[in-house]
C-alpha cells in the first residue's frame, strides 16, 4: 500500500505556499466617483496614464482613456455591474494586452483574448501582446508583392490581394460581405496542407451571437479551424469590448507576423465598431462630430489598419522594429506579414458617409458589393466597375496576370452597353459581340459561396472566358461548361495546371486549354 | 467654468497673501475650520448653494459666524467670493487652499492602520518606516493619524496621497487562499 507521511504534505504545502506572492508592493490608488453603462469617472490616480490597464474588484479591469483634472474616465471590462461608488481601484502600470501564442489556433476567445468556446484553458506558451501598438515604420516593411489567393475569381482575377494588404469589403447589409472573407479564409486551407499556412483571425466586433456561431460552424465544416482564430464580440456585450475586439484580433496578428509568419485577419465589421466607439466617446462626455462620431474616430481606424504590414525579409532589420513587445523580443523574425480585410457596411449604397469615406481612404483598396446585383443573380455582388486593389497588381502570378489583362475591360464595355441593349434589338455585329461575350463572362465570374477555386483552375477558366470559346453556348450553359471543363482538365492536364499555378503561361499551355475547351463545348452542344 | 478650477484660482491668491504676510499657516488652520463648520452643518452648505437668500443677507450671517474667529484675511476672502457670487465655490476653494498649502509645505496626511494602539516608540519607528516609501521621502512633515482596527490580525496598512501599502496579515492571508482556490 502506498503511504503519505504527514510530514511530506507539510513539505509540498510549505513550497507551494512559498510561490505565492506575498510581497506587498505600494500601489497608487483611485476611487470610483461614477460608474454607468460600462464607463468609470475615477477620482485620484494622478499618475495614470492614458490607455493604462486598471485593477478593480471582481475580476473587472479597465482602461484609461480619459485624463482630467480631477478624474480620470476608463471604459470597464469584465462585469462591472458589480462595481459600487467609492470602490477601489489600482493601477497596473502596464497597457491593456492580449496573451498570444500558438495555442489560441482553432479556439474562439473574447475581446480579452479569453476562450469562449468552453474547450478549457487556452495552451502552450503565451506572449503578452499590447492592445495598442504603433505600427512597424517605414524601414522595417517591404513592398507588397506576395499573392493572397482568396479563391474568387472575380478577386483574384481583376482585385488582387497581396500579403501585408488592406483591402476593405464594402456594401450594404446581405450582400455576401462575411462570405467573401469566410471564403478567403477557407481557401487557405490550400497552405495549409502544404505546411505553410496563412493563420487566419476572424473578428466579429458586434455581430449577433448566433451569426457568430454559424460562422464558427462554417469554418469549422470547411476544415478551416486548423489554422484559425475566431475573436468574438457580439452585439448584447458591452461596447468597450466591441470597440477593442478588433485590437484583439489585430494584436493576434501581430504576434504571428512578428514571429515571421503570414497572417489574415478580418474585422468584420468596423461600422459596428465605430457605433460602439460613438457610445463610448459620448457617454465620456467627448463632444460629437460628423454624425456624432468623435474627432478620433478616423485615428482609431487608421491606426488599427497601418498595423497591416509586410515585414522586410532580413531577421536582423526586422529585429529592430519600433515598438516590439518584451515578451517576444527574442523571437522576432523576418518577412511576416499581416493581411487586413476590413468590412464596411454601407446604407442604401452611400459611400460616401462619414465612416466608408474614412476608411476608404486609409485602405489600399475596395471591393464594393451591391445589392442589384446581388438580387439579380450575380453572387458574388461585386461591382468590378468601381472595386480597386491600389497595390495587388504586383502580387499577381504571372499566369494569372497575362490572362486577366483583358477581364476587366471588357467587363466595363459590357456594363456601358448594357443599358442601351435593353432599348432595342437593332445592334450591330460589333455591338452584339461585346454583350454576348460579356454576359458569358459575368455567368462564368458567378461563384457558390464556401466554394474557392486553386488559382491554376481560375487561369484556365478565364483564359478560356477572355479569348471568347464560349461564345458559342448559350448563357444558361456557361455554368455547366465550367464544371465539366475543369473536371476535363483535373483529368488531363495535371501536368500543366501544375506549370500554371508556377506562373507558367505560353502557346503550348494556351493550345492545350482550349483543346480541352473545344472537347468540352462539343461535348454541351450535342 | 468648473469647479475646480475656480477654487484652484482663488485658493492660489489666498495662498499668495498669506505667504507675503506669513500667516499662512494660519490661513490654513481657518480653512480647516471652515471645512469642519461646513462638514457637520447642512445648514450651512445650503446657505452657500442657496440661489434664494439675498446676499446681504448671507454675509451678516457669515459675519456673525466667523468674525473673531478666523483672521481678518480669511474674514475678508469669505467676503470677497461672497460678493462677486462665487459662495457656492466657498468650501471647494477652502479645501484647495488646504491642498495647495500642504504641497507647498511639503506636508503629507497619513492615515496608518495598526491591529493595536500605537505607543511613543513604535510612532517613532512607524515614521522612520513611512520616511522611507519613495512618495513619502522628500516630505517636510507627515500628519500621521493612527487607528487601532483589530480585523487586520497583523502587520501594517497605510494609506497617503494617494497610495496604499497593506502589509497586513489579513490581506496576506486572503492571498494565500486566492492562489490556492484558484489553481
Ligand atoms: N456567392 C454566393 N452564392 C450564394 N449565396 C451567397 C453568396 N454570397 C452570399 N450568399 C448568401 O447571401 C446571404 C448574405 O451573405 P452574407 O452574410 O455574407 O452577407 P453580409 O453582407 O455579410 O450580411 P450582413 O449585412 O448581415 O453582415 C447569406 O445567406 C449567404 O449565404
Ligand atoms: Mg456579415
Amino acid at each position: 500500500m502506498v503511504n503519505i507521511r504527514p510530514d511530506e504534505v507539510a513539505a509540498i504545502l510549505r513550497e507551494e505556499l512559498a510561490g505565492v506572492q506575498d510581497e506587498a508592493r505600494l500601489e497608487e490608488v483611485g476611487k470610483i466617483l461614477q460608474v454607468s453603462d460600462g464607463i468609470a469617472r475615477i477620482y485620484g490616480l494622478r499618475g495614470a496614464k492614458s490607455g493604462e490597464l486598471l485593477e478593480l474588484d471582481h475580476g473587472v479591469t479597465g482602461i484609461v482613456l480619459n485624463l482630467e483634472e480631477d478624474n480620470v474616465g476608463a471604459v470597464l471590462l469584465g462585469p462591472w455591474d458589480k462595481i459600487r461608488e467609492g470602490d477601489e481601484v489600482r493601477r497596473t502600470d502596464r497597457i491593456a494586452s492580449v496573451m498570444a501564442g500558438d495555442g489560441l489556433i482553432g479556439r474562439v476567445v473574447n475581446a480579452l483574448g479569453q476562450p469562449i468556446d468552453g474547450k478549457g484553458p487556452i495552451q502552450g506558451e503565451l506572449f503578452e501582446m499590447p492592445l495598442e501598438r504603433r505600427a512597424p515604420g517605414v524601414i522595417y516593411r517591404e513592398p507588397v508583392k506576395e499573392p493572397l489567393q482568396t479563391g474568387i475569381k472575380a478577386i483574384d482575377a481583376m482585385i488582387p490581394i497581396g500579403r501585408g494588404q488592406r483591402e476593405l469589403i464594402i456594401g450594404d447589409r446581405q450582400t455576401g460581405k462575411t462570405t467573401i472573407a469566410l471564403d478567403t479564409i477557407i481557401n487557405q486551407r490550400e497552405n495549409y496542407e502544404k505546411g505553410e499556412p496563412v493563420i487566419c483571425i476572424y473578428v466579429a466586433a458586434g455581430q449577433k451571437a448566433s451569426t457568430i456561431a454559424q460562422i464558427v460552424k462554417v469554418l469549422e465544416e470547411h476544415g478551416a479551424m486548423d489554422y484559425t482564430i475566431v475573436v468574438a464580440a457580439s452585439a448584447s456585450e458591452p461596447a468597450p469590448m466591441i470597440v477593442y475586439a478588433p485590437y484583439a484580433g489585430c494584436a493576434i496578428g501581430e504576434y504571428f507576423r512578428d514571429t515571421g509568419r503570414p497572417a489574415l485577419v478580418v474585422y468584420d465589421d468596423l461600422s459596428k465598431q465605430a457605433v460602439a466607439y460613438r457610445e463610448v466617446s459620448l457617454l465620456l462626455r467627448r463632444p460629437p462630430g460628423r454624425e456624432a462620431y468623435p474627432g478620433d474616430i478616423f485615428y482609431l481606424h487608421s491606426r488599427l489598419l497601418e498595423r497591416a504590414a509586410k515585414i522586410i525579409g532580413e531577421d536582423s532589420v526586422a529585429a529592430q522594429m519600433n515598438d516590439i513587445p518584451p515578451s517576444i523580443k527574442d523571437r522576432i523574425k523576418g518577412g511576416g506579414s499581416l493581411t487586413a480585410l476590413p468590412v464596411i457596411e454601407t446604407q442604401a449604397g452611400d459611400v460616401s458617409a462619414y465612416i466608408p469615406t474614412n476608411v476608404i481612404s486609409i485602405t489600399d483598396g475596395q471591393i464594393f458589393l451591391e445589392a442589384d446585383l446581388f438580387n439579380a443573380g450575380v453572387r458574388p455582388a461585386i461591382n468590378v466597375g468601381i472595386s480597386v486593389s491600389r497595390v495587388g497588381g504586383n502580387a499577381q502570378i504571372k499566369s494569372m496576370k497575362k490572362v486577366a489583362g483583358t477581364l476587366k475591360l471588357d467587363l466595363a464595355q459590357y456594363r456601358e452597353l448594357e443599358a442601351f441593349a435593353k432599348f432595342g434589338s437593332d445592334l450591330d455585329a460589333a455591338t452584339k459581340f461585346v454583350l454576348d461575350k460579356g454576359a458569358r463572362l459575368v455567368e462564368l465570374l458567378k461563384q457558390d459561396k464556401f466554394s474557392p477555386l486553386r488559382v491554376e483552375d481560375q487561369v484556365a477558366l478565364i483564359y478560356v472566358g477572355t479569348k471568347g470559346l464560349l461564345m458559342d453556348i448559350p448563357v444558361e450553359k456557361v455554368q455547366e461548361f465550367e464544371r465539366r471543363f475543369l473536371e476535363m482538365c483535373h483529368l488531363k492536364l495535371s501536368e500543366e495546371l501544375r506549370q500554371i499555378a508556377e506562373g507558367k503561361f505560353n502557346d503550348e499551355l494556351a493550345a492545350a486549354l482550349e483543346n480541352v475547351a473545344k472537347d468540352v463545348i462539343a461535348q454541351l452542344k450535342s | 467654468m468648473s469647479a475646480l478650477r475656480v477654487a484652484r484660482r482663488y485658493a492660489a491668491a489666498l495662498l499668495m497673501l498669506g505667504k507675503e504676510q506669513s500667516v499662512e499657516d494660519r490661513l490654513a488652520e481657518d480653512a480647516r475650520l471652515v471645512l469642519e463648520a461646513g462638514a457637520q452643518s447642512p445648514q450651512l452648505r445650503n446657505l452657500l448653494k442657496s440661489p434664494i437668500i439675498y446676499r446681504d443677507k448671507k454675509d451678516r450671517i457669515l459675519r456673525r459666524l466667523f468674525e473673531g474667529k478666523v483672521h481678518d484675511i480669511t474674514l475678508r476672502f469669505i467676503r470677497i467670493m461672497l460678493r462677486k457670487r462665487r459662495e457656492a465655490y466657498l468650501l471647494d476653494a477652502f479645501r484647495q487652499y488646504v491642498e495647495l498649502y500642504k504641497a507647498a509645505k511639503k506636508i503629507a496626511d497619513v492615515l496608518v492602520v495598526l491591529p493595536t494602539p500605537a505607543d511613543a516608540p513604535l510612532m517613532e519607528s512607524l515614521e522612520r518606516w513611512l520616511r522611507t516609501l519613495p512618495p513619502l521621502q522628500d516630505k517636510q512633515r507627515l500628519n500621521v493619524r493612527t487607528v487601532a482596527d483589530e480585523a487586520i490580525i497583523g502587520g501594517v496598512m497605510t494609506e497617503f496621497e494617494g497610495y496604499k501599502l497593506d502589509r497586513s496579515v489579513r490581506t496576506q492571508l486572503e492571498r494565500f487562499k486566492k492562489a490556492f482556490s484558484l489553481s
